[in-house]
């Protein structure tokens, strides 16, 4: 009986020390496994395969974020660990609750990943183009469109403002949900990236949410004046952490070797490696302020 | 016949030495995760992930990951049964009566007969996806929000049967359930709601956690003012093997349950996770001895681990054929294969049949394997039984904290499970059965979810749920057993008067 009593003892705590085992270097992210974490997991291969830094992609989800990035703000110690930041939620958050505004105490080390916001509907659906949505002289219509996010969200309110018709954001958990339901026409319409959407099969995107059109799909700009709503990536430390030149280095390194920058393309996703090390002060913030003069201004004023 | 040819070609990538090896590791890794409570699927793909990037073939890869899903499915089971333990949504319903097996001294039948059962379910879902994975693909499409708020409300009806004895309680635990799994964001506006401030609670009560404090610490707090007698939480083991009445039993059982999961598990959005507690409740509905289903029926154990596996397995049908992913476990092997260059859908099986065909054929080896590993484990799984619970019992605690800890790395959610534990010694005190708090809890917040985005569409017109054919035969469904229910109840209550008066 002892024997099989230290056998179990011995498997539990064997699989315990592989189970919690410490990693190199842990990318923290803050949602849970299957979404977003997919991108920080092509970092952290690219990383660990051609920058020779190891980096074990840790899901720490909660609050959409938040938690993950209280907790790790909040070491004393920041050996070991770095943060996958996803600019959409954590922007959104920092609006809708202020408490939870963290923008300016991380920076940015790794290249930044961009995709901009797109619309899509199913490819045998009754909205066949933007002025399905748009065109006023078009009989007025109940249309839904899934959302994943509230950064989704944001762009679905946005294109209520400016269509005559009926348009209602449906919030699903994540971009998958949305998809199913857009497919099945449960839904009109989505709002995810573009990046997404280009991988998804029986369904068109008809406009991104940013100036410039696309190869596959036009602007909403001329239907929603100066229209810029991009989602962003990056890995990112704490300020209060100083020395970063070795992992800055590693990923910097994974990129050049690995030539990454056609693959990103090729997905849907724009690389920008110019960080200069102020990549909050000069696009996060201003970003920050923009959303929230669109989102809160815009409600103060209806009150 | 290109279907036999494509199954052949499949077995041929299969069993080449490094995909046999892989798969073998796969469910050996997935089982030994599984056993650990905390640790369901979801944990265990995402721990053993980085493994999948040093293996060169992406389909040896996927072989191996579908491996440790279906393995930790089967490890689940165990902790299920003996411990009392459910590791994940799926296992809950399996400690109703398999624990109660143990305890009768029949822990080795209730683990064969889940390894079984679940074999042959696992069998037949793999010839499910061989055969029909194109026009069942599909399925997932003809449900939206409507549809899934009437197939929940059809579940919380079933979630009342899975109480013994009262069904007054068992309405009771569906209920405190459901306000359980308010807590967190609502879905639909992102308002956080029941969180007493507390950040650590705006997604909600992790279900590892409330589970681990109402089945695992619950009992050992109620063991703790009941003191045993006997040192060992049971005395004897018979036979270890299910004998041949107990194997007749589990036929039927078995079958309904392979039905039942096969179709839910091409759902997105909770069908999947329905599927054992759809097979239990339909069991006991139609047993002929209603009154043995939570004091160890052979068909408690039998049924949902059926469901359970077949499941699994047919989840990986929309994953495949549309990229859809049905549960987050199979999301994060849909995310492996996008990583790895394989964009899943329509195209997946032209352009990669190798991928395809041999993961089919993987599946259905690797839930051999697992029979083969489970079966002469069941004596040493059972040895554990034996132990002086003196011993095992702050073993299992310091499981349960550990696995708690690991979940969010939260100091927190350690200390949730211990008011937990106080609610599951009450319950226990009070003979109320946890699992209808469980399928309220998961449940619950699927109904309010799907049914507000449902109003939401139809601009709040509830004449959505009876103008949809789906959604309209839940609730007839649903109705009828409500009806039969009343008037069984009635029945019951007037023949227990009138053997009074005799």
């Amino acid at each position: 009986m002892k024997k099989i009593i230290s056998f179990l003892v011995f498997i539990f705590f064997s699989l315990n020390t592989v189970v919690h085992a410490n990693p190199d270097t842990s990318l923290i992210v803050g949602y849970g496994p299957g979404g977003t974490d997919t991108l920080f997991r092509v970092f952290a291969k690219d990383t660990t395969e051609h920058g020779g830094l190891k980096l074990t992609v840790e899901n720490r989800a909660g609050a959409n974020g938040v938690l993950a990035i209280k907790s790790y703000l909040q070491k004393q110690s920041f050996d070991n660990e770095v943060l996958g930041v996803t600019g959409g939620q954590t922007l959104f958050e920092a609006i809708t609750n202020p408490e939870n505004n963290f923008i300016e105490e991380f920076k940015f080390i790794g290249p930044v990943l961009k995709s901009p916001l797109a619309l899509a509907v199913s490819s045998n659906g009754s909205i066949k183009s933007l002025e399905d949505l748009f065109d006023k002289s078009k009989p007025r219509r109940v249309v839904n469109i899934a959302v994943g996010g509230e950064f989704h969200r944001a762009l679905a309110t946005l294109i209520a403002k400016h269509s005559h018709h009926d348009v209602r954001a449906v919030m699903y958990k994540g971009g998958a949900d949305a998809n199913v339901a857009l497919k099945g026409g449960h839904v009109d319409a989505q709002v995810d990236v573009y990046g997404w959407f280009i991988q998804q099969e029986g369904i068109k995107i008809l406009g991104v949410a940013q100036k410039t059109p696309l190869e596959s799909a036009p602007s909403l700009d001329p239907y929603i004046p100066n229209i810029n709503a991009v989602n962003f990536w990056s890995i990112a430390v704490s300020k209060k952490v100083q020395n970063t030149q070795k992992i800055e280095q590693a990923i910097r390194q994974s990129y050049v070797k690995n030539n990454r920058t056609q693959y990103w393309n090729k997905l849907g996703y724009q690389i920008d490696d110019n960080l200069n090390s102020d990549y909050v002060q000069r696009v996060v913030i201003p970003e920050y302020n923009r959303w929230k003069k669109i989102l809160v201004d815009d409600s103060n004023k209806k009150k | 016949m290109d279907i036999l040819n494509n199954i052949v070609s499949g077995f041929s990538v299969a069993v080449s030495v490094t995909n046999l090896l892989w798969c073998f590791i796969g469910v050996t890794m997935g089982t030994l995760v599984g056993v650990l409570p905390a640790l369901g699927p979801l944990a265990a793909v995402s721990i053993l992930l980085p493994i999948v990037f040093n293996i060169a073939d992406p389909v040896t890869g996927i072989i191996f990951l579908a491996g440790v899903y279906y393995g930790t499915q089967y490890g689940g089971s165990t902790t299920a049964i003996l411990l009392n333990i459910p590791g994940e949504i799926s296992s809950t319903v399996t400690t109703i009566d398999g624990n109660q097996m143990a305890r009768k001294g029949r822990a080795g039948a209730a683990l064969s007969i889940a390894a079984m059962s679940s074999f042959f379910a696992g069998t037949v879902a793999t010839i499910i996806i061989a055969l029909l994975s194109q026009p069942l693909s599909k399925t997932a499409f003809f449900f939206g929000a409507a549809e899934y708020g009437a197939l929940m409300l059809l579940g919380l009806f079933a979630a009342v049967s899975l109480n013994h004895g009262s069904m007054l309680k068992g309405i009771a635990m569906v209920f405190v359930g459901i306000l359980l799994g308010l807590v967190g964001s609502d879905v639909n506006s992102g308002v956080v709601r029941f969180t007493l401030g507390i950040q650590e609670l705006t997604d909600g009560i992790p279900f590892a956690i409330l589970a681990m404090g109402l089945f695992g610490l619950g009992e050992i707090v109620y063991l703790l003012f009941h003191e045993r007698k006997d040192n060992k939480i049971i005395t004897t083991v018979d036979n270890l093997y299910p004998t041949k009445k107990e194997m007749k039993e589990s036929l039927m059982p078995t079958l309904r349950g392979t039905f039942l999961g096969s179709i839910l598990g091409l759902l997105p959005g909770g069908g999947a996770i329905m599927s054992s507690f759809a097979s239990y409740a339909v069991e006991k509905k139609i047993s002929k001895k209603p009154e043995e289903f939570g004091r160890g029926a052979v068909a408690g154990v039998a049924g949902p681990e059926a469901a359970n596996n077949a499941g699994a397995q047919t989840s990986f049908i929309p994953m495949l054929s549309l990229g859809i992913p049905t549960t987050p476990t199979i999301a994060i092997i849909l995310a492996v294969l996008i990583i790895q260059g394989i964009q899943p859908g329509t195209t997946v099986i032209s352009k990669h049949p190798d991928l395809f065909w041999g993961l089919i054929a993987s599946m259905w080896i690797g839930n051999f394997m697992l029979l083969l590993l489970n079966l002469p484990l069941v004596g040493l799984w059972v040895s554990i039984l034996k132990i002086s619970w003196k011993i095992l019992y702050p073993i299992i605690i310091l499981i349960c904290l550990t696995g708690a800890y690991y979940i969010n790395k939260s100091w927190f959610d350690v200390l949730l499970l211990f008011p937990f534990a106080l609610l599951g010694y009450i319950f226990k005190r009070l003979d109320c059965q946890p699992a209808s708090l469980i399928m309220g809890f998961v449940l619950g917040a699927l109904f309010e979810e799907h049914v507000r985005r449902a109003l939401i569409i139809s601009r709040g017109d509830w004449l959505i749920f009876l103008n949809k054919p789906i959604s309209l035969a839940f609730i007839v469904v649903t109705c009828i057993l409500l009806i039969i229910g009343i008037s069984y109840r009635k029945k019951n209550q007037e023949d227990n008067t009138k053997i009074l008066k005799n």
